[in-house]
Order: C-alpha cells, then sequence, then structure tokens
C-alpha cells in the first residue's frame, strides 16, 4: 500500500500533498483543544505505538504471517484526527529512514493510510455498532470496520494509480508513470485486500480492541 | 524464598526443535525490530564519516534530494535515469558509503517495487507497439467483460522501454532517499525541515516518535527473544491470540506511561506549551558551491532531456 516514488504524476502527488497539509492542519488545531499542552507527548507516544503496531506480525492460517496497517486500531483507541497524525508520522519515518514509500508520495501515502482508513474505520464501527452494549455486535463492527477501512484505502489507492495514464501520456500515447488503466488497477488493488490483507486488518484489529477493551476500557475512545 | 510466580505451571508447552514454522511470527517480529535498529544505527555510523555529503549542511542535503527527486519524476528518457543513477553512485563513493551493501538494499526494493510490479506493463496489452517476443497467438481477437485480448500477446519494444524508465524512476529515487538517510543523522534531517517551514509541533513530534521507537523496539525484542529462548510453542489460536494481544498491550502501557513521565520532565525543565526549535547555523561556502553545482546540472538536464 506505501507508493513508491515515480508510480505518481506530478498532477497527482502535489494536489494530494496540499491535501494532507490542509487536513493536518485541522487535525493539529483538532487535537489541540483537547490536549493542549499534553498534545506533543501525547502524539509522539501514539506515533510511534502506531509505527511499531506495524511490525508486529501474526500467524494466519496456512502456516504464513501478515501484519496491520494499525490504522483502524489506532483510530479506534485514540480518535481518527489523533491517528491521522500518528499513522502520518509513523509514514514518514518509514520513507525516511527505511525508503519504505516514496518522498514525493509522502502526502498520497498520508491521504490514503492517515485519513481515509481513520475515519472509515471510526464512523464504520459507530454505524455498525448503533447503540448496542453486546459484545458480540462490538467485535462484529470492530471487524467489519477494520476490514472496510483497509478495503477503501486499497481503492482510493488503485484509483490513484488508475488515473495516471489518463493524466501523463508521453506524445505517443505511452504512460509516463504508473502504466495501468483503472480497469486493471482497481481490479488488482481491490481483490488482494477484499480476499487477503483485509482479513489481516481485521483480525489484529479484533485481537487489540478486545484486549483493550477488557484491560483499558478508559482509553478506548470510540467506546466514550 | 521462591516468588509464587516461579511456582505456577507454564500455560505453554515447550516445542519440538523442528518446528520452525511455529516460530514464523515471533522471528519476523524480532526481525522487524531488529533491522529498525540496524538500519538506524547503520545511518547514524555512516552519516558521522569524513564524506562529501556529511560535510555538507543538512539543509542543502534536504533541498538537493527534494529537487532531484522531483526531476527524476519529471524526465521520462531511460538515458537520462542514467545518467542519474551514474551520478548517485558517485555521489555515494565520494561520502565513503560501502556501495555494494547499500547498492544490495537499493536494487531490492527497486526490483519489487519497480520492475516486478511493472513487468506485466512490457506486454502488448498495456504498450502496443513491435512485438519483440510473442508469448501466444491466437485464431482471432477475444472480449472479456470491459478487457480486450488481442491476437498475439508478447512484450513489445515500446512496453520494454516503459519498463526500465519506470524501474530506473523508482530505483533513483530511492537512491535519493538512502543518500540522505546515509548521510545525515535523523535529528539533523528534522532540523532541516524546519527550514521549509514545517511546523515545529509537528517536528517536535516527529523527533520524540522516533526516540519512542527505539526504546520500544529494544524493549519488544528482547520480549519475543524471551519467547523464543522459552521454546513457546503455538498452542490454540485462542492462547496464541491471547499472548499477542497482550504484548501490544503491553507495548500500549509503557507507551502511555512513557508520555506521561516525558510531560512531566518537559514541564519540569519549563515547557509551557510554547514550542520553539533549534538555533540555525549560517550556510557555509562548500555548502553553497554544492547547491551551485547541482542547480547547474539541475537546468542542464531540464533544457535537454525535458
Amino acid at each position: 500500500m506505501h507508493i513508491p516514488d515515480g508510480y505518481l504524476s506530478p498532477q497527482t502527488y502535489l494536489p494530494l500533498f496540499g491535501a494532507f497539509v490542509a487536513v493536518a492542519a485541522v487535525a493539529v488545531k483538532k487535537v489541540k483543544e483537547k490536549f493542549d499542552r499534553k498534545m506533543v507527548p501525547f502524539l509522539g507516544m501514539a506515533a510511534s505505538f502506531s509505527f511499531l503496531i506495524m511490525m508486529f506480525n501474526i500467524p494466519i492460517p496456512g502456516g504464513t504471517t501478515g501484519h496491520a496497517v494499525g490504522a483502524a486500531i489506532i483510530a479506534l483507541l485514540l480518535g481518527p484526527w489523533v491517528a491521522f497524525i500518528a499513522v502520518s508520522v509513523a509514514l514518514i519515518i518509514q520513507a525516511l529512514v527505511f525508503g519504505d514509500g516514496g518522498i514525493t508520495a509522502i502526502g498520497a501515502n498520508c491521504i490514503n493510510m492517515a485519513f481515509f482508513m481513520p475515519f472509515t474505520a471510526w464512523y464504520a464501527f459507530k454505524w455498525i455498532r448503533g447503540r448496542s452494549v453486546s459484545p458480540a455486535r462490538i467485535g462484529v463492527a470492530v471487524f467489519l470496520a477494520a476490514y472496510l477501512s483497509l478495503n477503501v484505502a486499497a481503492l482510493v489507492t488503485g484509483i490513484e494509480f488508475g488515473i495516471q495514464p489518463i493524466l501523463a501520456s508521453g506524445p505517443e500515447g505511452h504512460p509516463l508513470y504508473a502504466p495501468y488503466p483503472l480497469d486493471i488497477a482497481v481490479p488488482a488493488m481491490a481483490i488482494q485486500h477484499l480476499l487477503f490483507f483485509g482479513f489481516i486488518e481485521a483480525i489484529v484489529t479484533l485481537l487489540i480492541f478486545r484486549y483493550f477493551e477488557k484491560n483499558f476500557p478508559d482509553v478506548t475512545e470510540v467506546l466514550k | 524464598m521462591i516468588p509464587s510466580f516461579l511456582k505456577e505451571k507454564e500455560t505453554v508447552s515447550p516445542a519440538k526443535p523442528s518446528s520452525r514454522r511455529n516460530f514464523n511470527f515471533v522471528d519476523r517480529t524480532a526481525k522487524n525490530m531488529a533491522a529498525f535498529l540496524l538500519t538506524s544505527m547503520q545511518q547514524w555510523n555512516t552519516s558521522r564519516r569524513t564524506g562529501l555529503l556529511q560535510g555538507l549542511d543538512a539543509r542543502v542535503k534536504v533541498i538537493f534530494v527534494l529537487a532531484y527527486v522531483i526531476l527524476v519524476s519529471l524526465t521520462h528518457k531511460v538515458e537520462f535515469q542514467l545518467i542519474l543513477s551514474g551520478l548517485f553512485f558517485i555521489l555515494f563513493l565520494a561520502s565513503k558509503i560501502n556501495p555494494v551493501r547499500v547498492y544490495l538494499k537499493i536494487a531490492g526494493l527497486a526490483f519489487f517495487f519497480g520492475f516486478l510490479v511493472f513487468l506485466p506493463a512490457a506486454l502488448n496489452l498495456f504498450s502496443p507497439g513491435e512485438i519483440i517476443f510473442l508469448f501466444a497467438q491466437f485464431e482471432h481477437e477475444r472480449k472479456w467483460l470491459v478487457y480486450h485480448i488481442p491476437k498475439e500477446i508478447g512484450i513489445t519494444r515500446e512496453g520494454l522501454n516503459l519498463v526500465a524508465r519506470i524501474s530506473l524512476k523508482v530505483f533513483n529515487s530511492i537512491s535519493l532517499t538512502f543518500l540522505l538517510t546515509s548521510t545525515t543523522g535523523f535529528e539533523q534531517v528534522v532540523k532541516a525541515l524546519k527550514m521549509m517551514k514545517v511546523p515545529d509541533i509537528f517536528l517536535l513530534t516527529l523527533t520524540l516518535s522516533y526516540q519512542y521507537i527505539f526504546i520500544f523496539s529494544q524493549t519488544i525484542l528482547e520480549t519475543y527473544q524471551a519467547l523464543k529462548m522459552r521454546w513457546w510453542e503455538r498452542g490454540a489460536r485462542a492462547e496464541t491470540n491471547a499472548i499477542l494481544s497482550g504484548r501490544m498491550g503491553y507495548l500500549f502501557r509503557k507507551s502511555w506511561e512513557k508520555y506521561d513521565q516525558v510531560y512531566h520532565s518537559m514541564v519540569a525543565r519549563g515547557y509551557t506549551g510554547e514550542i520553539s526549535l533549534y538555533h540555525q547555523d549560517a550556510l557555509k561556502m562548500k555548502d553553497y558551491l554544492f547547491l551551485f553545482i547541482a542547480a547547474v546540472f539541475f537546468a542542464a538536464c531540464l533544457f535537454f532531456f525535458l
């Protein structure tokens, strides 16, 4: 899901970077209202937790292992605005230290994984849970919220790839950036996330959420 | 007297030494943490050598990398991308970075995220043109849903050019990121970002979280090593899940405690919520000289290759 440099045209990465800056300004304001002086150390904690959650592998039926993006669980635990900043910082560190995700694509990656994922997870959870306090309903809501959030992010990423041949082509009509059109890029991104990665995200999110629900119910933002 | 927790019966059973698969997720998590620590340490080491880029101000390097990443993205000729690859190789050598080690990493990333992803684009399905390697031939064209399958399927000259160009772009962009991180400490990058008008609040969060990650990576690594040392075996799925979520919960608790401690120590040092980061030193003559050469090369590239 981390888009490297070279995939997106300037017509795509510049507006997405602008969108990232605008959302970041709103997020800082929202978080500051709540945490005031404690905001910076709190965000530092949230960002490092978000970064490290991505490194935990869990066993998956079939003998292999997988890890989650973690944006859904951070949103459910700490709220979507905190999740936006935390996951963005984690993505920036990944790009600058590991070369995981491109420098020009930082805005796009943050919008896909730090904006669409947390907000989808947050609102999907609220909608599916309703006013129920049943643990089973909450569990289903967490699972589906995480599953949906990753698939929405994958869909947006697929669309960003798919519009590249439309936005930037050479004189002979050959694509200059990601070459696959929408009818290839969107199914390619959607199918693997619908059938595989979405379930990993959902399982990891549910596992951690259950633990927090039991041991730290006071800090689970979405249950407040 | 033996503490009570040592008398408790183990809830997990010892694994057979041959059951490697059981340790997959333990190994991989530990490997991820170790990779982060190792990469950061290597970067810290190489950024303190006395090479060309290490001697420059971090702001100059950040400007150089940003400008050249955009240049790589804007130009679409294979020859030009090769010239840039050569330039970055010279910069690695001049900065005393072991080219074998760094290029193994760069080539690995570029192979997976560049070459493999774009290889199918060499087919005439995506890049119409002169077929130079024929894979399949049908009696007539076919149409399936929205997809059009031509009579012949093969690799085209134009397709190969496209794959080479995009793979080289990915390769060069990753090279630039590694040039920056191998020659500049993370705190220096943050310092340079201040010049880009990135808000202090964001920079301080970035710095704090980077430091937290170091502390907690070490903690997780040790926890997982201990888990493995006890020959812990993957038992019932519920048991495995409970242990895994417990590790994540433990991590959260430690993070929360650290956040509280850091906040109080910040307050004790006079933190009032207002943030002002770093004093900026003036650029030196060698910084201006490097910027000038880089700017001239940048302009020449735009003139000849755009």
